[in-house]
């Protein structure tokens, strides 16, 4: 080191500081920062992409709930899945007229084999049904009361066919909903389903059951698979701050956040006894995969550690299941009438309706809803940085501020009441404390402010959802994917 | 002649050699960055914003020669960094390393120099940097700096007598050791 003087100080440090070096500590970092041909290049599409991926994400979501809060809670869900096979196992003739001046040649020699496809058939049964019983047992014994007309057919070419109408649907059932002591499951009282395109056959009623019950059931079965949790292309869309992209140290982050949730029921202390409530409760209620969405503030420290404080809504649901016996009665009405005959050709009767009687088991939920707001206390460590790509390593203290359940929640005496935001503070914790969250982090820098990313979580839940007067105790832990944007000051 | 085809073709967009310039010079204006911040972070940050501007001003730049080519760079490089202490209102001496704790200087600085100029006030560095190694005078520095040229000879004298105690200190502590 050379020895300084006070008037050469200017000159010593001016000397050893040209050409002076500080090596930069990661060069592709910092030029990927700087290369000016990167800005812009594939950023529209990225952001497009991004939005309209969030857009479709948020979307379906919405549908999905949308769909399910229609028969949530206000009302019981109409959720069917068919356990039996549906066969019409009653025919009634619900009206009879000797119509004949009204039935069309054309028509008649199509239907002249429907009795016999009625016979034929073994999915169908004709049952005690009088006045068709009569038409059966008199089909030899008693003349019909109109085949000479109709087999005159020279007499009835005046008649033209009628335009068909849209076949109706008339169902009832007797729903019961076991082990419930208010609201009965609702009733349907009517359903429409669009007319049969008209090709004439020999077994009009089996056409019809071809072409319009399955529509029906179709329609009727609503419970349609849980919301998946999206799927990430390559697993690595996502986001996190990069503390060395920007020269601020506070960001924004605004995220949403997909969950499945792993129900943790047990027993309170002194209940062992109620296990009987304990596996129903497992059998029947099924927690559906919540969303959250919230936004927080947060502040890169030098040392890579960002702290980040935030607000968040969560909503979680759950249906109570149960399973139903449903019988009902479909009634087909066609002005155009059903033409029965005899193995002569000989009309027999004519109906302007037939009505079909099925029962089959159907599961009905019940939708709960339990809303939470929560303010997340997440800190985030740097793990590993290449390029515009960040994994960072996070944890969190969600501290939950409010927690409200609406629905029906099944007693230890198995009745199941209503819950509402006056009553709720009865049954269930207004918080339930703190929980933990865990997991990656991986972000994408799409330009210099901006960060997307994608962040897979676990998150554990401490207390449980009911008071602890309650004999269920109930946590809910949350393994999820959570994507999100932060902007850095 | 290299720097000359290098700039030469970054002026022209070519993404190649404005690597290759980056390449070359980052270690040097890092170096001029940190005179002024004594934060690695904070240096490289103002790398990023002065690279931006080397890069928009290339096509006025007119190629004389190397020197004067690394002398518009470094100037550059401080101008930046001058931005960025007003902008974030460093005038304190709260970021500089302590200046009583010299064992630490070979720790963190393996140039003894670098370290001494770090343990200055940010103030008393910075008119410091700016005239006895970039060579601007009073006034300019005034003007940069929004105070009194009064004021930026003060600092001077007072970082000069700064500079040489630590240096006998550095000096003293050598003999001992």
């Amino acid at each position: 080191m050379k020895k300084p003087l006070s008037n050469d100080i200017d000159h010593m440090f001016r000397q050893h500081f040209h050409g002076h070096e500080v090596p930069v500590s990661n060069k592709d970092q910092l030029w990927y920062r700087i290369q000016p041909d990167k800005k812009n290049k594939f950023l529209p599409w990225i952001l497009t992409l991004g939005i309209l991926l969030a857009s479709g994400v948020t979307y379906s979501i919405w549908n999905e709930q949308q769909n399910k809060n229609n028969d949530l809670y206000t009302d019981i869900t109409l959720k069917t899945q068919l356990s039996n096979p549906t066969q019409i196992n009653d025919i009634r003739i619900s009206k009879i007229e000797n119509i004949l001046d009204s039935a069309s040649p054309d028509l008649a020699t199509h239907n002249s084999n429907t009795l016999t496809g009625y016979r034929n058939n073994s999915a169908l049964t004709i049952q005690s049904n009088p006045e068709l019983s009569q038409v059966v047992n008199n089909q030899q014994n008693t003349a019909p009361q109109t085949p000479s007309i109709l087999n005159d057919k020279s007499t009835q070419h005046t008649h033209e066919s009628k335009t068909r109408k849209n076949v109706k649907f008339l169902q009832s059932n007797n729903a019961e909903e076991p082990r419930t002591n208010n609201q009965p499951i609702s009733n349907i009282s009517e359903k429409h389903a669009p007319a049969p395109a008209f090709a004439p056959t020999h077994y009009p009623i089996l056409q019809k059951k071809s072409s319009s019950l399955p529509d029906l059931y179709q329609r009727i079965n609503r419970l349609k698979p849980v919301m998946q949790l999206p799927k990430l292309k390559n697993g690595n869309i996502g986001i996190l701050a990069c503390d060395a992209v920007t020269k601020g140290r506070f960001y924004l982050d605004l995220y949403s956040l997909a969950a499945l949730p792993l129900d943790n029921n047990s027993l309170n202390p002194g209940n062992t006894d109620q296990i009987e409530y304990l596996n129903t409760w497992n059998e029947r209620y099924e927690s559906l995969p919540a969303i959250s969405i919230g936004g927080a503030l947060g502040y890169k420290l030098p040392s890579g550690i960002d702290i980040a404080l935030g607000i968040e809504y969560q909503r979680l649901e759950s249906q109570y299941k149960t399973k139903q016996t449903i019988t009902e009665r479909i009634t087909i009405y066609d002005p155009n009438a059903y033409f029965f005959y005899d193995d002569n050709d000989n009309v027999v009767w004519v109906g302007d309706s037939v009505t079909a009687i099925s029962t089959y088991d159907r599961t009905v939920a019940i939708g709960n809803i339990t809303t939470l707001l929560n303010v997340p206390v997440q800190i985030s460590y740097s793990l590993y940085q290449k390029g515009p790509w960040r994994l960072k390593a996070n944890a969190a203290a969600i501290f939950n501020i409010s927690m409200r359940f609406r629905g029906r929640y099944l007693r230890p005496d198995f009745s199941l009441i209503t819950i509402d935001a006056a009553n709720s503070p009865t049954y269930t914790n207004t918080t339930i404390g703190v929980s933990i969250e865990g997991g990656l982090h991986l972000g994408y820098w799409v330009k210099d402010r901006w960060e997307l990313y994608a962040s897979p979580r676990y998150r554990f839940n401490q207390q449980s959802y009911w008071n602890n007067r309650e004999v269920l105790n109930q946590r809910r832990h949350f393994i999820g994917v959570r994507l999100g944007v932060q902007y850095h000051f | 002649m290299i720097l000359k085809k290098i700039i030469s073709a970054a002026s022209k967009g070519n993404a190649r050699a404005q690597r290759q310039l980056f390449d070359l010079t980052c270690d040097q204006l890092k170096s001029v960055a940190l005179r002024y911040v004594a934060d690695h972070s904070i240096a490289e940050d103002i790398l990023q914003e002065t690279y931006l501007r080397i890069f928009s001003n290339l096509p006025q730049f007119q190629y004389i020669n190397d020197s004067a080519t690394y002398g518009w760079l470094r100037q550059i490089t401080a101008t930046e960094a001058i931005r960025y202490i007003k902008k974030s209102k460093r005038w304190t001496a709260s970021t500089a390393l302590n200046a009583q704790d010299n064992t630490t200087f070979n720790h963190v600085f393996e140039d003894e120099l670098y370290a001494i100029l770090l343990t200055l006030p940010d103030q008393q560095r910075l008119v410091f940097n700016m005239h006895a190694i970039e060579g601007y005078t009073h006034r300019e520095i005034a003007q940069k700096m929004d105070i009194a040229e009064s004021s930026s000879r003060s600092l001077l004298t007072r970082a000069r007598a700064q500079l040489k105690l630590q240096l006998t200190k550095i000096k003293s502590y050598e003999k001992a050791s």
